[in-house]
């Protein structure tokens, strides 16, 4: 593996991994814990990835849909015996008014919607997009125009200059 | 961002520019407050230490396109990682 390529990758990255799993609507934890799962699937397979940037953030939405569904399942008994230390183990972040109604906005969305948002953000076209969640590019543009829309409604929007 | 019609009467009236700033104002402030302090090289021994401890994923050889070589990372890769 080359590390030096990897670690490259991982400092131009990871920030705006984490970034795009907590758009799906993953706390700070989930998405640290995606993103590192992420990047070391990514590094026991690093000499044959080709896109790492479309696969990163293949493989980190992946790992937080099945860590999610792995909490939905588990006990609570049990999620506390395995709880893991979070990697960034500070305080926990305090947000602001329009942070947190972005943050309530955001996961009040159809998970579809918060998808195509997050890929959206991300940098990626409707046609890479619609390769990732496997659809076509119409549903994607449905949904990046009903995501908006809703983001709009929800956090009170209103046009000022429309003509 | 999404470019609306303004005589599309079925969509909310709002301007796009000012939506998109005020998301990305917010989500700019709240990954500034989840990532202080994240110390890159930590990030990095942590991957290392998880590579350590999980046994190697099965890789297709040689697959067209970036979805089709996703390694497989089940359940069992998952559970050893997490012990």
């Amino acid at each position: 593996v080359s590390e030096v390529g990897f670690e490259d990758v991982y400092r131009a990255e990871r920030s705006g991994l984490v970034r795009f799993v907590i758009s799906l609507g993953a706390s700070q934890h989930e998405a640290d814990d995606a993103v590192q799962e992420a990047f070391a699937l990514a590094y026991t397979a690093w000499d044959t990835i080709r896109e790492p940037r479309a696969w990163l953030h293949a493989v980190a939405m992946r790992q937080y849909y099945r860590a999610d569904a792995r909490t939905r399942e588990t006990p609570i008994g049990d999620r506390l015996a395995g709880y893991a230390e979070p990697l960034n183990s500070g305080d926990i972040a305090v947000f602001n008014d329009l942070e947190q109604r972005v943050r309530d906005a955001v996961a009040a969305l159809p998970a579809r919607q918060r998808q195509v948002r997050a890929l959206t953000v991300a940098g990626f076209t409707a046609a890479q997009i619609a390769r990732q969640l496997g659809c076509d590019q119409a549903a994607v543009r449905q949904n990046q125009v009903r995501g908006h829309d809703n983001l709009a409604r929800q956090l009170g929007i209103d046009r000022r200059h429309p003509k | 961002m999404t470019g609306h019609h303004p005589d599309d009467a079925s969509r909310p009236d709002y301007d796009d520019a000012e939506l998109d700033e005020l998301l990305a104002t917010a989500m700019d402030g709240i990954l500034a407050k989840l990532e202080a302090g994240f110390d890159p090289d930590t990030g990095l021994a942590d991957i290392y230490a998880r590579c350590a401890a999980a046994p190697a994923p099965s890789i297709p050889g040689h697959a067209p396109g970036p979805r089709s070589h996703l390694p497989a990372a089940g359940p069992a890769a998952a559970t050893a990682r997490a012990g």
